[in-house]
């Protein structure tokens, strides 16, 4: 077996959704809860000091795939490419729950919240694979974010980062994925973000105020935000939902 | 896991959703819209992950070994995944879209069995090359791929919708949510149209039929070959990008572009209003991303930090809707205090007397409308929110990156376009940036495009227009010609105030339109769309295309034809056009041309466009002039798809090997007809980096003094930031029509637009300094999208709802203070229209704005207001929100698209 996996590039994403939608394109998947493909984003930092942050999760076909391990026998990891793929005869088998428990990332997809959804998952594109051709999304990405080959030539080429920031510990698992890490922004000019908060609450030629004290603008109470952290294991299709869409559109 | 767990488990379950019931094949596709829609599934596995422990983690060493079972099925599992994509045929097409900008992809369609199966990117360059780390040297010459969107990947979701309009309807119901569509012939929607034609012709006039459309050529084009004098009114203006294009050409006689690769040659990059990855998909982005990555800083001035700024701005600077003029100002004042402009420059290429009353105004040393101002950092700090000392330092980091390259977005131009790019042109011309590669012409609008490398096969399907419709009103002002029309057959108004009001140029007779043809979703795209809804629901007659049964438009059409997907299904110039072709190139690098034969037969009874207007000009007896080429016979034919395919290949045969025996052409080797069709993609490298370069090159002043129209255009022969004839109101109304880019003649509003480029002092509508803030304290700017285009796609359920949700953002101060939290249904209200949205709470916008984003559809709901009479929109449609307020004097500056709003809870 010669383990073939995946690079993302956080930096360059901007979640244009491609890849996502390539996804379901491809395998026909319905609208819905059942993404294969996340593109999860989050929202750190508070104003005029936020930034978003790009977390690509498919599956990673791990080397140490847990999941399989926990799913009695439901999974499998082939052995030509080591995709990580479900038997689509036990697709409604609750081993499947277990086995997303196990997996770190929540890489098993379920058609609802109902204890005999049927469940799928990332293929690694493997009918692609056999025809010669790299998967869907990492094809469709117009920013060249993403990468695939051996494990071994991602590594070469991207480096050996296998987290990123609020992605869980890649020991045990060992996903195939590599990342680029995500850099800190620059300042270019200076900018004095007590001053500008001063000057954003208020308005000249007399208008009204826009907000108060800074702090108006700043503090950021709990509940207020809806994507303020990663969720890789949401708790039902809903969270996925809220998790998986963003607001620019 | 335990049997009686599982058993304990599902007893706990609800019903199970009806999503889990399908089998995930091709057809369910059609079924999606909606399948989730149901309620909340407080499913068992919830309750069942909270207390599930996972197995201890294997070994690292751990090998899952495959089971014999599994081994020996595997093969089968992938041979069925490998069967679904079976595909018997392959064409190639790109997404040429209105509202698709910059870069139009090329998409690889699947097609088994007369459907579309899936879409891949461009096999024909670097295929299988995720990465594509092919070098900057390929890069720069445009030898890349360009890879469907979010949106190219989802056709197949709009293409099999099942809203789809397949069949012709007429409306038995009235204009509005009482419309009502039962199915018709095709026969009987052209006859019908065809009657419906004469009759308002003969009852009301030549000038009464009008197309509905944001070009000043509209749709009717068949109005012109109609014996015996032609038929319809035409407008002047273009909605898009004459808010900018009219002044560069007012002050630098023409305008430049600049190609893809031309931002590696800035030593920075300012993004002003500008969000590439929001409004331009395809390869623009990347290119910019790339800059970034040589070390090239970029700036992004914008209310918003959208995914651009995100992603390759270094730094984002917030600045308020409405006062980058006095930032700009701001900028030239430290440039000339510090003496860090290019004096050899601004001697060699811009007009001095107009330069030194610039530099007097900026400085202060001349009197504004506000008086002597020293327009200074500390002055402009409070009007548009940026510290003094940030301004002041990028200006100084401005002046020494030479050359910077400016990307001015349409957005800062929507509200004060004349001045605002007027004064950037000369900022650009100060620094000594204007004509030089890597820096330029900074008002692009939707970002680069390179020149036409050579040109491309070419289709003349008419003959020369023996009857031009006259230009009768400026095109966004219809609706006024509508509703005011009435005032003076009652002498309540004279004809000099109504042509006022609509933009008719004062010889000319009035139009009394009682005609609308609908090319596109057109009201809900344009403000004031309340208004616009009043003059469609008075005309005499409306009809057009359309897409699908929720579209806007569609229900306030009298007759509707079903819209072609024209990329897919036959394919037009613009998917409204009446033109066939079949030969496509990319915007952005624009380095290839591609012969897109179609995927698929128009499904159901859609036609192509050229069929049916090719049609109608049969029943006036103009066919063989409003359509030569394809030949008077064929019309009488009736509709085969078979012969309509022979035909338009026969055509486009023939143009490509009249273009393949150009002389530029000939020694590129173009391949055979025969061999291009089997890989229909031919490309070269691009062309220049930058426009005026050809200008240049050609030892020719950019700047030459131009005649066009009554108006002598640079007549100084250099650039000109004073613009004389502009002080004379008079003289403007009553002699000049400026031309844009594309030598639109259209009118200047001398209330607005002075000879100089100056900040106007007053509280000005639709911005952050709005008198009507005291009431509606929130200033809306209505972004594009990465999944619309213009109002495309907005029912897709591949995007809509899945990959996002159209909402309103607002900014963490205001949420606070109206208690309102992310998820929240709120009201948003102005002082002409009122929705019920989600709210997007969120860091990431400026307090005191928001932003709706562009041209989501109408949905009104059963709740009727004063202000919204068909129903409280549920959906978002940001033009519902905006004024009708041009004022009396249509402008070339025509795009408004921002208005002040208030929002509240939103308590059921």
């Amino acid at each position: 077996m010669t383990q073939h996996g995946f690079f993302f590039e956080p930096d360059r994403c901007d979640h244009c959704s491609s890849c996502t939608v390539a996804c379901k394109m491809w395998n026909n998947i319905p609208p819905g809860p059942v993404k294969w493909l996340r593109h999860l984003e989050w929202e750190s930092g508070s104003f005029p000091n936020q930034r978003l942050h790009q977390v690509w999760a498919i599956c990673y076909h791990c080397l140490n795939p847990v999941c399989v391990d926990a799913a009695n026998g439901a999974m499998y990891k082939e052995e030509k490419y080591g995709a990580v793929l479900i038997d689509p005869d036990k697709a409604t088998s609750f081993d499947l729950r277990k086995a997303n428990e196990a997996c770190p990332y929540g890489a098993v997809q379920f058609d609802s919240d109902a204890v005999n959804a049927t469940a799928s998952k990332c293929t690694m594109c493997i009918d692609r694979l056999e025809d010669g051709k790299m998967p869907i999304c990492v094809m469709t990405c117009h920013m060249r974010a993403l990468d695939f080959g051996t494990l071994e030539d991602m590594k070469k080429k991207h480096g050996t980062l296998q987290q990123l920031e609020g992605m869980p510990d890649p020991t045990i698992s060992q996903p195939a994925i590599v990342f680029e890490k995500e850099a800190p922004k620059k300042q270019i000019v200076p900018y004095d973000v007590n001053r500008a908060l001063q000057l954003l609450a208020k308005r000249p030629y007399g208008l009204p105020d826009v907000y108060g004290s800074a702090q108006d603008a700043t503090d950021i109470p709990p509940g207020l935000l809806a994507r303020d952290r990663l969720n890789m294991k949401p708790k039902n299709w809903q969270e996925i939902l809220r998790y998986t869409t963003h607001n620019d559109g | 896991m335990a049997p009686e767990l599982r058993k304990a488990c599902e007893g706990l379950s609800e019903k199970k959703e009806t999503v889990t019931e399908k089998k995930l094949s091709r057809r369910s596709l059609l079924k999606w819209t909606g399948a989730l829609a149901g309620g909340v599934v407080v499913g068992a596995a919830a309750e069942y992950a909270a207390t599930y422990k996972p197995p201890p983690p294997p070994p690292p060493s751990f090998k899952p070994p495959l089971s014999p079972e599994i081994a020996a099925k595997h093969e089968q599992i992938v041979k069925k995944m490998r069967d679904a994509h079976a595909y018997d045929k392959w064409v190639l097409t790109n997404c040429k879209q209105n509202g698709c900008r910059t870069d139009t992809c090329v998409l690889k369609v699947l097609v088994k069995d007369g459907k579309i199966v899936g879409f891949e990117p461009d096999p024909t360059i670097n295929p299988n090359n995720a990465f594509e780390d092919v070098g900057l040297d390929k890069i720069r010459k445009g030898r890349v791929q360009s890879r469907p969107c979010a949106m190219g990947n989802g056709w197949i979701a709009q293409i099999y919708h099942p809203k789809r309009i397949t069949y012709p309807m007429k409306n038995v119901g009235t204009r509005g949510p009482g419309a009502k569509f039962v199915r018709i012939t095709w026969e009987e929607a052209l006859d019908t149209i065809q009657n419906k034609i004469k009759e308002v012709a003969d009852k009301f006039g030549p000038y009464s039929v009008f197309s509905l459309m944001t070009f000043r050529d509209t749709l009717f084009r068949i109005g012109s070959y109609m014996p015996p004098n032609g038929l319809g009114a035409s407008g002047w203006g273009e909605q898009s990008s004459s808010g900018f294009t009219t002044q560069k050409t007012i002050m630098a006689g023409g305008s430049s572009s600049f190609g893809m690769d031309d931002h590696f040659n800035s030593k920075l990059i300012l993004m002003w209003g500008q969000n590439p990855s929001g409004h331009t998909q395809g390869n623009y982005p990347y290119y910019l991303k790339l800059a970034q990555e040589q070390g090239i800083p970029i700036i992004s001035l914008d209310p918003r930090y959208h995914q651009s700024a995100n992603t390759y701005a270094d730094q984002w600077i917030p600045i308020r809707p409405g006062t980058d003029m006095a930032m700009v100002l701001a900028m030239a004042n430290v440039l000339f205090k510090e003496n860090l402009y290019d004096t050899d420059y601004v001697s060699k290429w811009i007009e001095p007397t107009g330069f030194q009353m610039w530099k007097d105004y900026v400085l202060g040393a001349s009197e504004g409308p506000d008086g002597k101002i020293d327009r200074t950092p500390e002055w402009a700090e409070g009007i548009c929110g940026v510290p003094a000392d940030t301004i002041k330092a990028i200006a100084r980091l401005y002046a020494k990156s030479k050359p910077t390259k400016i990307l001015f977005g349409y957005g800062p131009t929507r509200s004060d376009g004349w001045n605002l790019t007027r004064a950037l042109v000369a900022l650009q011309g100060m620094a000594g940036y204007l004509t030089v590669p890597g820096g330029g012409d900074p008002v692009s609008g939707v970002g680069p495009g390179n020149p036409n490398p050579i040109s491309w096969p070419a289709i003349a399907w008419r003959a020369a227009a023996p009857y031009p419709r006259p230009n009768l009103l400026q095109q966004q002002m219809y609706h006024r010609a509508i509703l005011m029309r009435e005032k003076v057959d009652n002498g309540q108004m004279t004809k000099k105030e109504y042509d006022a009001w609509i933009g008719n140029y004062p010889p000319q007779p009035m139009p009394n339109i009682q005609m609308l043809v609908f090319v596109s979703n057109y009201i809900n795209v344009i403000w004031g769309a309340n208004t616009h809804t009043d003059a469609v629901k008075k005309v005499n007659s409306t009809w057009g295309i359309g897409w699908y049964t929720d579209q806007p438009h569609v229900q306030y059409l009298d007759i509707v034809l079903p819209g072609c997907i024209n990329f897919f299904e036959e394919h037009a110039d613009d998917p409204w056009y009446d033109t066939t072709t079949r030969f496509r190139s990319g915007g952005g690098n624009n380095n290839f041309v591609l012969y897109a034969d179609s995927a698929i037969a128009p499904v159901g009874e859609v036609r192509p466009h050229m069929w049916w207007w090719g049609e109608l000009a049969r029943r006036f007896n103009c066919a063989d002039k409003y359509n030569p080429k394809i030949g008077a016979e064929f019309w009488n034919k009736g509709w085969s798809l078979d012969e309509w395919n022979k035909r338009m290949e026969a055509i486009h045969k023939e143009a490509y090997e009249t273009w393949a025996k150009l002389q530029p052409i000939v020694p590129l080797n173009p391949p055979s007809w025969e061999d291009f069709k089997k890989n229909p993609i031919f490309m070269v490298d691009t062309y220049r980096v930058y426009s005026w370069q050809l200008d240049l090159d050609a030892k020719n002043n950019p700047f030459r003094t131009r005649q066009s129209n009554q108006l002598t255009l640079n007549p100084s022969g250099k650039l000109e930031i004073n613009i004389p004839f502009l002080g004379d109101p008079e003289k403007v109304a009553s002699t000049y029509w400026v031309p844009d880019q594309a030598g639109c003649m259209g009118k200047i509003n001398t209330d607005m637009v002075k000879p100089l480029p100056i900040w106007s002092p007053k509280p000005r509508r639709g911005t952050f300094v709005d008198n009507r803030v005291t009431k509606y304290p929130l200033t809306m700017v209505s972004s594009e999208t990465d999944y619309r285009q213009h109002s495309c796609n907005d029912n897709n359920p591949l995007l809509k709802d899945e990959v996002y949700r159209h909402c309103v953002w607002l900014s963490v101060a205001d949420a606070k203070k109206r208690g309102i939290k992310d998820g929240n249904l709120v009201r948003v209200y102005s002082e002409v229209g009122e929705m019920i949205i989600p709210a997007y709470v969120t860091p990431r916008i400026a307090p005191g704005v928001i932003d709706i984003s562009h041209a989501a559809w109408y949905a009104p709901s059963q709740t009727k207001t004063a202000l919204m009479p068909d129903g409280i929109d549920r959906r978002g449609a940001c033009n519902y929100l905006i004024g009708d307020w041009m004022g009396d004097k249509p402008d070339t500056n025509t795009c408004v698209e921002t208005d002040v709003v208030e929002v509240e809870k939103f308590d059921a």
